[in-house]
């Protein structure tokens, strides 16, 4: 939406890049990632939450157990972040949430990754007219405002976290189909493949070998870029009430329970949203890390 | 969406109860026009009083409205034949637009109107004509006025004089005096007024006969009420009345504390911090509560209509728990629905919580395990919290639960036969209803002939329905007192039930406002006044 | 130029009837009576009626597209499935509080991001830089709902600095309460801001004319508002008007948590009450919103460009 159809670079967002005129070091990609100490922190950061899900059953508490009596108790060596207005761990809590928040911004991410790529495939192998109606379609859909589109979808589906997982792949598809059509693109017309495809080799196998491996790279790099997006999405709609069910433990509906009484108590919201900050600032380092690391000229994400 | 609110406090059961007799006389003997209007202040010239409310206005026809809300403002656009003392301890109604009544016998009341009450437009001077037309207009079946009830014994209203005339009733009548004369069904309005409006209005009333009239609406911004330069029988204090409606009232606080309010009702859950904490220039008061929070069972939907499945709900959940996480420990349980300070109130229920007996039940139909059920709530963190600890009870005894939230439009159209087939997917759901001070207005929505429009449980029971005929016209207090004890067992014997708790209302205003409120905290606008100095 | 210009106006048409189509279409995809549907549970008897009517239900599809692209064209997105009201009355009558809020929003982002940005450049791989770097992509991950909880809870209740809701009448009022709220929505573009000028000004600075002038000995300030700014606002131009879009959209976030009307107040407050036309009028408009002001600031850009307007033109 913001270039014109056939804009040579993917993810037409004019994100710039910071750091583009650092002189890049000969060193393994990942020797480079925790070099650079921005990507270091999101590293451990992401870890936290990793660690946060792996460990989410092994405190003394049940998410969901009530004990109204024990409500709005402050952090202490009991309970490390508090309680809530049901007198449920608050800290037992976040480590379920981050169950829910990486499983679904993984997968949704993943998902949006291969649907997108697929249809950038087909854009980009298919007759220019195709090309031309898809290209059309993946404008589109980056016109409608992410929140107005995942509110008009709840509308339809009701509540639930398949609604959230289909909000995140019509939002965040296009953009790796962008970036898979445009590789497709210059493939197509690199003299090589006319070679081979003499040869006989078939479609499938050509884009195996020479489309897919010069996305992996940005398409990664996108992918870490998105999932704080998507963290932030899942938060914000089970905050709205639009995504997980009570008593289900998000980090968004911790901290919607947490601002109905926010002036009884701060706890609630300072437990949901500490981790969604921790998260999102960890994916963002990670994915600015990668970029710096594996293309310094790419823009990405809207 | 609920009726008529009211609760009271410290409510003398003498008071109401007799009725006929004791109030009659009382007031008889009184005919002093608003002994109660004891504020004593003159009416200030641009004053405001700025109020949250808790819903826009939807209906102000006196046989069609809708909410408290719709209540509050007709209590300031038309005259009442009686009106509710305020800040009194004691519930009692004395004469308003009527100067005083006698009655002559049991089904005799006779009553004489104030001169020079004045119709806005050109529909001239109150009369007893206009009385006789629009008490029968809201008992006559043809109209099909929800509040048909509140003349349910009427037989016909006799014209005596310009003023004066006799309400001639079938049968004694207990309420009367306690809800239907003092509340909204004793509002009086001329014929030509309502036959111009084409037989019954909404929001625009073909004239005004109260202290304020309507100046300005602005559907869900505000509503602006102006002194009504007819007005002559009380002072109205304040110049305009603007009513802000606020649904959420967690929001309202929010709005009070920010300085944009001058009054505001606030949560359940919020009175302990109130109580504790006061923001400065800020008065609190807490009131008993009339209106009653239960959670109900539908026996139409298939998967509740087994009785057994029914008890074993209500055996699961814990109510103490419930009620204590909703009100953050403002409330305690409840025996039923009529409150103590009413005749008709229970001292306790029939059943203990009992888990296992909960799970035999559940066996013996069949259903250990396998039940899923729905909980419809309208979304406010009181239900929630109250609807995740029934939640997680009944998982207890291994039936699953997902709780549905609403807005209050969608959430009061759920239960109702004419939104189509839906009122028979409702299964479980809480729900508050509001109160006038007579146990009749409690029991009066459960009968048959209310499912599908408020009875939602689907409870049919003959013999409730039958007392609930019986006990409007019995004015022995102690049979009545019986009767409607009886029919609160039935309705927890039938499974339909979970009684939780009677709301207490907690009341925010600003220091700078004298605030007229009914026992029950409910606020009558116009006599509320600026305080000097 | 003209060509350009034509090119990318007609995309957007097609873009906004694509997302037309979209939003009618979704209509279908739900099982039920499509008028039962597109009006919600609480629509009244009358308006079902009148909508059967009016989109012509027992028709082809395509003639019902057709029906209701004519309606749009003439301004009518239906009505309040609850009230009647017409939709567009109800959406335009919230959206002033709505736009306040973004133009606040973009002053919060723009002012901060511009100091920054031409500082980072300025001091390039100085401490500033540094600092404005980090700063950038913390600030522009975090959800805006969660700083907007954050600062209630600090700003209004803890420290009671700023009026926690509503949007207050009168001026100052109004500044008062727009605080919170729009700093929720617009640190997050703080940072993009920050960042596309950095860059820009780097790459402007490159360029042959620049050095000339630093060759003749212009001061550095000289350069840097006479001949590097003018050119390298540009690309901010290009993520404000996304932007603003997409604070339009987030803006539910800062209405639900601080109790403002707005747009996204009465969008969220219609998907509760499962009132559809509302929704689907709020989203429309609010895209049709966000590819106008893309569309100009692309034409803006384009315009103001001389590089991009010599190359368009060829």
């Amino acid at each position: 939406m913001t270039s014109p159809a056939d804009s040579p670079t993917p993810g037409a967002a004019p994100k710039p890049d910071p750091a583009g005129d650092r002189p890049a070091k000969r060193r393994g990609a990942f020797g480079r990632l925790i070099s650079d100490p921005l990507g270091m922190l999101g590293v451990v950061l992401i870890a936290l939450t990793v660690l946060a899900a792996l460990c989410a059953g092994m405190t003394s508490w049940d998410p969901i157990a009530l004990n109204p009596l024990a409500r709005f108790q402050p952090a202490s060596s009991e309970h490390w972040l508090g309680t809530d207005n049901l007198g449920r761990d608050l800290f037992t809590r976040v480590l379920y949430g981050a169950r829910i928040a990486l499983t679904v911004s993984i997968g949704a991410t993943v998902i949006a990754m291969v649907i997108g790529v697929a249809a950038g495939l087909i854009a980009g192998y298919g007759p220019r007219w195709l090309d031309n109606v898809m290209l059309l379609i993946f404008d589109a859909m980056k016109s409608i405002p992410t929140v107005m589109l995942a509110l008009m979808l709840v509308t339809v589906t009701g509540p639930s976290l398949y609604a959230v997982l289909l909000v995140v792949v019509l939002v965040n598809a296009p953009a790796y189909a962008r970036m898979a059509r445009t590789q497709t693109l210059a493939i197509r017309r690199a003299e090589f493949i006319d070679a081979e495809q003499a040869l006989g080799a078939g479609q499938a196998r050509i884009m195996l070998r020479h489309v897919l491996p010069n996305i992996v790279g940005p398409i990664l790099i996108v992918a870490a870029m998105d999932i704080p997006v998507v963290v932030g999405i899942e938060a914000g709609l089970s905050f709205l009430g639009l995504g997980v069910r009570p008593p289900t433990p998000s980090w968004g509906s911790i901290l919607f329970d947490g601002f109905s009484y926010i002036r009884e108590s701060a706890w609630p919201v300072i437990a949901g949203g500490l981790p969604i900050v921790i998260t999102t600032l960890g994916f963002t380092f990670l994915g600015e890390a990668l970029r710096d690391t594996f293309d310094p000229k790419l823009g990405g994400g809207n | 969406m609920t009726r008529k609110t009211t609760k009271t406090n410290g409510l003398s059961r003498r008071s109401f109860i007799g009725s006929g007799a004791t109030l009659g006389a009382m007031a008889g003997l009184g005919g002093l026009p608003f002994a109660s209007s004891a504020i004593a202040d003159s009416m200030v010239e641009g004053s405001i009083l700025t109020a949250r409310v808790y819903a826009d206005i939807s209906s102000l026809d006196p046989a069609f409205w809708t909410s408290a809300v719709d209540a509050m403002v007709i209590r300031c656009l038309f005259a009442h034949s009686l009106m509710y003392d305020t800040n009194s301890d004691v519930f009692e109604a004395q004469p308003s637009a009527m100067k005083s009544y006698e009655f002559i016998d049991d089904t005799h009341i006779a009553f004489e109107l104030h001169e020079g009450i004045m119709y806005s437009g050109d529909y001239g001077e109150m009369t007893a004509e206009d009385a006789k037309y629009s008490f029968e207009r809201i008992a006559n079946p043809e109209l099909n006025s929800p509040y048909m009830e509140d003349w349910a014994t009427l037989d016909h209203v006799e014209v005596t004089g310009k003023y004066t005339g006799v309400i001639v009733l079938t049968q004694p009548f207990a309420p009367l005096l306690t809800t239907t004369l003092p509340g909204v069904s004793g509002v009086i309005l001329p014929k030509a007024a309502i036959e111009d409006a084409g037989g019954r209005f909404s929001v625009q009333p073909p004239c005004f006969s109260g202290p304020y009239r309507i100046k300005d609406w602005q559907p869900k911004t505000r509503l602006i009420l102006e002194r009504n330069p007819d007005w002559t029988l009380t002072d109205a204090p304040y110049e305009e009345l603007h009513l802000i409606p606020i649904e959420d009232p967690k929001t309202a606080e929010l709005g009070f504390e920010a300085g944009d309010l001058d009054f505001s009702e606030i949560s359940v859950s919020s009175i302990p911090r109130y109580e504790a904490n006061l923001p400065a220039g800020a008065e609190f008061n807490k009131f008993e509560g009339l209106n009653y929070y239960w959670m109900g069972i539908n026996e139409l939907n298939d998967q509740l209509a087994d009785k057994n499945v029914r008890r074993a709900i209500q055996l699961a959940v814990d109510r103490k728990t419930v009620v204590d996480a909703s009100s953050l420990g403002g409330a305690v349980p409840a025996a039923g629905i009529i409150a103590p300070a009413l005749i008709g109130s229970r001292e306790a229920n029939l059943y203990d919580r009992d888990v296992e007996e909960s799970k035999r039940l559940l066996e013996e139909a069949g259903m250990a395990n396998s039940l899923n059920l729905t909980i419809s709530i309208q979304q406010t963190a009181e239900n929630l919290a109250a609807a995740q600890v029934i939640q997680a009870n009944l998982a207890e005894v291994g039936i699953q639960v997902t709780i549905n939230q609403y807005e209050s439009g969608t959430f009061w159209s759920l239960g109702s036969k004419d939104e189509g087939d839906q009122y028979l997917d409702l299964q479980l759901f809480l729900m508050r209803f509001s109160m006038q001070p007579d146990p009749s207005w409690a029991t009066m929505w459960f009968t048959p002939q209310q499912i599908g429009i408020w009875n939602w449980q689907g409870f049919d029971n003959a013999e409730f329905g039958e007392l609930q005929e019986a006990a409007q016209i019995e004015i022995d207090t102690e049979k009545r007192d019986g009767m409607y004890k009886r029919m609160q067992d039935l309705m927890e014997e039938s499974g339909d039930f979970v009684f939780l708790n009677f709301v207490p209302v907690g009341v925010l205003n600003s220091d700078k406002v004298q605030t007229a409120l009914r026992p029950d905290g409910e606020p009558v606008f116009y006599e509320f006044s600026p305080k000097q100095g | 130029m003209a060509l350009y210009f034509l090119k990318r106006l007609l995309l957007s048409v097609l873009v906004v009837i694509l997302v037309v189509i979209a939003l009618f279409l979704l209509t279908y995809a739900i099982p039920g009576d499509p008028a039962r549907v597109a009006l919600g549970p609480r629509a009244n008897p009358e308006l079902i009626a009148e909508f059967r009517a009016r989109m012509g239900l027992d028709q082809s599809l395509a003639t019902q597209l057709y029906n209701f692209f004519v309606s749009l064209l003439q301004g009518d997105l239906g009505r309040d499935a609850i009230s009647g009201e017409p939709v567009l009355n109800t959406v335009l009558s919230q959206f002033p509080d709505t736009l306040y809020l973004v133009l606040g929003s973009v002053l919060v982002a723009l002012v901060p991001g511009v100091i920054l940005g031409i500082l980072s450049a300025r001091y390039r791989g100085g401490i500033i830089d540094r600092i404005s770097s980090v700063l950038s992509v913390s600030v522009m991950s975090v959800p805006a709902f969660v700083i907007a909880i954050y600062l209630l809870l600090v700003f209004s209740i803890q420290l009671g600095w700023f009026p926690a809701i509503g949007a207050g009448t009168g001026f100052w009022d109004r500044l008062h309460r727009l605080v919170l709220p729009s700093l929720a929505l617009g640190l997050a573009w703080i940072g993009y801001i920050a960042r596309i000028l950095r860059a820009s000004i780097l790459e402007e600075m490159n360029e042959g004319h620049v050095r000339t002038a630093r060759a003749f000995g212009l001061s550095e300030n000289r350069i840097m508002y006479d001949y590097v700014l003018r050119i390298a606002v540009l690309p901010m131009i290009t993520v404000l008007g996304i932007g603003i879009g997409q604070m339009l959209s987030s803006a539910v976030f800062a209405e639900v948590v601080f109790g403002r009307p707005g747009i996204g107040k009465l969008v969220y407050d219609a998907i509760i009450s499962r009132n559809y036309p509302i929704v689907t009028g709020t989203v429309l408009v609010t895209t049709i919103f966000f590819v106008v002001v893309n569309l100009g600031a692309d034409l803006l850009v384009a315009w103001l460009n001389p590089k991009v307007r010599h190359d368009l033109s060829r």
